[in-house]
């Protein structure tokens, strides 16, 4: 039996969205989630808010045990004066690290069910694309189907893609059959296969043979350069590369630093899945109990052989990227060049006003995952300042989550207008973006985003070129750690600093997508 | 110096522990000979070739230099046995020869190598490494660890590092000695192990080096004071220094209840943690039972309680009545009779 105190305290605190989001069995039963909770989720070990563990609290607190409390409840009126943590450590982090160790298939190839068309079929799908007269033809290669997955990468492989062909060239793309994170050094004739797209329409599963006889044919009855440019090679053979190179003999090759896949598995560089490593040497303390750095050495010695085997110029989104890139490796290339995926254009559209909002209007941009932060946001928003009149908490993005202290904004911006999300954030009037990456950004459209905006934006030194940008235009400030976040928030020097921010007018403006890397690849091409 | 040999002292439950050991000191010390000692016995069908694989010398606990060994092994537990051979083992090694030995115990993993100890090996002739170089600053801290420390020892022996001179030899048999009599968990009556007997070492012993450089033997039990944490340049530090070896000792529910009290804000502690449960699954055998331990049964197969093995130590005219108290039908069935089982 529940007395009415213990109900009213919890009732208090509980979050019902998230409870009915993380068990969808008591909607699906139509049971009122706080009385489940009371009832039988506390003694199950459901939570009722994301960051509090009963199960945790019964197992590390006997005493409460002992004398028949609720968990909850008990940290609520007392536990939490009492300095007893909510739940394990850094359990968010410890989860990430033991998953890092435990889960090796995001890295393993797989075959695909699919049946890929036959050679004649895809001469013939082929052949009537390149009937027309084109000035080149692009081979790209990246590591999924980018029309239809939204994100940074993809949506500046599809401005590509547009402005190739604008420029009356063709723009053949290839990702693989079962998207997967490992790179394999030996090309598997038979089984290798990939999803091909042709000027932004997708088209069939082909086998990866069948598109190098085809291409090869096609190289030899034809003058038209051939450039290859390699966005990513997660989920590709290096061995497929090789020979297509051979073969083929591109024109130019491109590299593109969108990640760090060519110095390590870990894309992102992050140690263990959750914290950015700076790429430190093969051999290193960090390497050795990093779950990617058994693998690292492999890894590398693949990726230097794609770059012998391509001799590339390599592009990199910003200089931060590129120098960080630089230094951590040894690989043959022809050179590097920075070419920024789009330009902020400061032209006063759309201007801010210098009243900020009360409550002052916070945003998470982007998708709610670890690697960008959602973990630290969700806590600021959720648990931290939950019942604070001083804020409110939003999350742009085009996946919904959160406790229902976060209001979510649906944004799209894989399609159409690259200025989406800085209109989003204008219209709802965004005073903080917290750009809380964990990753160093080689390039961050969403800190680009934010900063049009006219949002004041909170970054971690480690966040690359998020960090630079918003260093360099003096759009916010650079917070040293989680602590300090919370104690700007917590202190309410929040509101302060964004007022004397708005008080200097801030500029705000549009993304211009630049197309400087697609003159690179296409000017002066000629057959070797 | 140039001869430095390796010592660990195990149960075959805990072989996985020794190969990552192992295969840590050969990536930081290639030139170290390696030694485990083993005290228990092989089960049928038991894969002798993880052994070779992964150290130079085997020695089994039964070819060692103990009168009645029956009687002798009975009177310890796993752990007081793993550590009561660890002084013939030492003493075996420096009649081999060897320049110096280094002690590691079997849930050690070294991250760097450890140049401060081989440098202490040209002057010194005991190196010792302490639980605690820091003052506790907390009531519970000062409880938990330094009081601890008075209590099982000053010095954490799954260290220790001896010259092949003449005090070294000395301490070998000294400790050697103590070691065949009392290496026993018995903490309130003075005595743990190995490793209350090492805090006479100072006493007894010239040219002994307190090793307090903060990144050896960083274990749950120091790590308030030694927080780990990656610089730049991916060099793991506990306390601002290149972390040498960290003591994962207890890495279970016990164990990671002492690190989340005393983590502080260092999360790489957990990184460690779960690259060395990562290490164990690797380096299992599947020929080996959990839980085994050959001397852990009467020859019934009845496992034997710790206060059996209590009794019988406790009174030396035992030793001569039962030489052999595994056989069920002598000490255990006088226990019996007499209601003491």
């Amino acid at each position: 039996m529940i007395s009415e105190g213990v109900k009213d305290v919890v009732s208090a605190n509980f979050d019902r969205q998230y409870y009915l989001s993380a068990n969808p069995d008591v909607g699906a039963a139509g049971v009122d989630p706080l009385e489940h909770y009371l009832i039988a989720g506390s003694i199950e070990g459901r939570r009722p808010v994301f960051w509090f563990d009963p199960g945790f609290y019964r197992d590390r607190y006997a005493d409460i045990v002992n004398a028949g409390v609720e968990p909850f409840y008990h940290y609520l009126v007392a536990g939490k004066t009492e300095g007893r943590m909510a739940e394990k450590p850094f359990a968010i982090e410890r989860h990430t690290i033991a998953r890092a160790f435990a889960d090796e298939a995001h890295y393993v190839h797989s075959k695909s069910h699919e049946t890929p068309i036959g050679l004649a079929e895809l001469i013939g799908v082929l052949d009537n694309v390149l009937q027309k007269a084109c000035s080149h033809l692009v081979l790209s290669v990246s590591h999924d189907e980018y029309t239809k997955i939204s994100g940074g990468l993809q949506n500046a492989i599809g401005q590509e893609q547009r402005e190739v062909n604008a420029r009356g060239a063709v723009y053949i793309h290839v990702a693989p059959a079962v998207p997967n994170m490992g790179v394999r050094e030996s090309f598997v004739h038979s089984a290798e296969a990939f999803r091909l797209t042709v000027d932004g329409r997708p088209l069939a599963l082909v086998r990866a043979e069948d598109l190098n006889t085809y291409l090869a044919r096609w190289r030899q009855n034809n003058d038209i350069p051939f450039i290859l440019t390699i966005h990513s090679v997660l989920g590709h053979s290096v061995g497929f590369i090789e020979e297509l190179a051979l073969r083929l003999k591109p024109n130019r090759s491109f590299i593109w630093l969108h990640d760090f896949s060519t110095l390590c598995r870990q894309f992102a560089l992050l140690r263990n899945d959750y914290e950015f490593c700076w790429a430190p040497e093969l051999g290193s303390h960090a390497c050795q109990v990093c779950a990617h750095g058994a693998k690292r050495s492999d890894h590398v010695d693949i990726m230097r052989r794609l770059f012998r085997a391509t001799c590339p110029t390599v592009l990199a989104p910003s200089e931060v990227a590129l120098d960080l890139w630089k230094r951590a490796n040894n690989y043959i290339y022809e050179r590097a060049v920075v070419v920024p995926h789009a330009t902020m254009v400061f032209d006063g559209t759309r201007p801010r006003s210098r009243n900020i909002g009360n409550p002052l209007r916070v945003a998470h941009v982007g998708v709610p995952m670890l690697h960008k932060g959602w973990p630290v946001f969700e806590e600021l928003a959720s648990n931290l300042c939950a019942r604070d009149p001083r804020y409110e908490f939003f999350l742009f993005s085009a996946v919904k989550a959160g406790s229902d202290r976060i209001q979510w904004v649906s944004v799209d911006t894989s399609k159409g207008n690259c200025n989406t999300m800085v209109e989003a954030l204008q219209e709802a009037e965004i005073d903080v973006v917290i750009h809380w990456s964990l990753c160093y950004e080689t390039f961050s459209f969403s800190a680009c985003e934010s900063i049009l905006s006219g949002a004041y934006v909170i970054v971690m030194p480690t966040a690359g070129n998020a960090t630079l940008l918003v260093q360099d235009n003096g759009a916010g400030e650079v917070c040293e750690d989680k602590a300090a976040l919370f104690e700007l928030f917590q202190s309410g020097e929040i509101v302060q600093r964004v007022k004397d921010y708005r008080d200097r007018d801030i500029p705000t403006g549009d993304m211009l997508m630049e197309t400087k890397a697609v003159s690179i690849m296409l000017n002066g091409a000629s057959k070797p | 110096m140039t001869r430095i040999h390796c010592y660990t002292s195990v149960s075959l439950a805990y072989l996985q522990r020794a190969r990552i050991l192992a295969e840590t000191v050969r990536r930081h010390h290639p030139d170290w000979t390696l030694w485990v000692c083993i005290s228990d016995k092989p089960p049928a069908g038991f894969d002798l070739s993880i052994l070779e694989k992964s150290f130079d010398h085997v020695i089994w606990v039964e070819e060692l230099p103990v009168d009645a060994m029956a009687s002798w092994i009975f009177k310890h537990n796993v752990v007081e046995l793993c550590t009561a051979v660890k002084g013939y083992v030492l003493d075996h090694i420096l009649e081999q020869g060897a320049d110096a030995v280094v002690y590691i115990d079997p849930d050690i993993a070294l991250f760097s190598p450890l140049v401060e100890v081989v440098e202490s090996l040209k002057s010194s002739s005991v190196i010792l490494t302490p639980h605690l170089i820091d003052c506790e600053t907390t009531v519970s801290a000062i409880l938990e660890n330094e009081r601890s420390a008075l209590m099982h020892g000053v010095y954490n022996l799954g260290f220790l590092a001896v010259r092949n001179d003449d005090i070294g030899r000395r301490f070998a048999r000294w400790w050697r000695d103590r070691l065949s009599l009392f290496s026993y968990e018995e903490a309130s009556r003075g005595i743990y192990t190995d490793q209350r007997w090492c805090d006479l070492v100072p006493a007894f012993f010239d040219n002994v080096k307190i090793m307090r450089h903060a990144g050896y033997n960083v274990a749950s039990w120091n790590i308030s004071q030694r927080p780990l944490q990656f610089d730049r340049t991916g060099c793991l530090l506990a306390k601002g220094v290149p972390l040498r070896f960290y003591h994962f000792t207890k890495i279970d529910h016990v164990g990671e209840l002492m690190i989340e009290i005393y983590a502080g804000q260092s999360k790489a502690i957990f990184e460690l943690v779960e690259w060395y449960r990562a290490a164990m699954q690797r380096n299992e055998s599947s020929t080996i039972p959990k839980r085994w331990w050959f001397y852990g049964n009467y020859d019934d197969g009845a496992p034997i309680p710790y206060e059996h093995r209590l009794t019988y130590r406790r009174d030396p005219s035992y030793f001569e009545r039962y030489k052999n108290p595994y056989v069920h039908s002598t000490f255990r069935a006088w226990l019996e009779q007499t209601g003491q089982a």
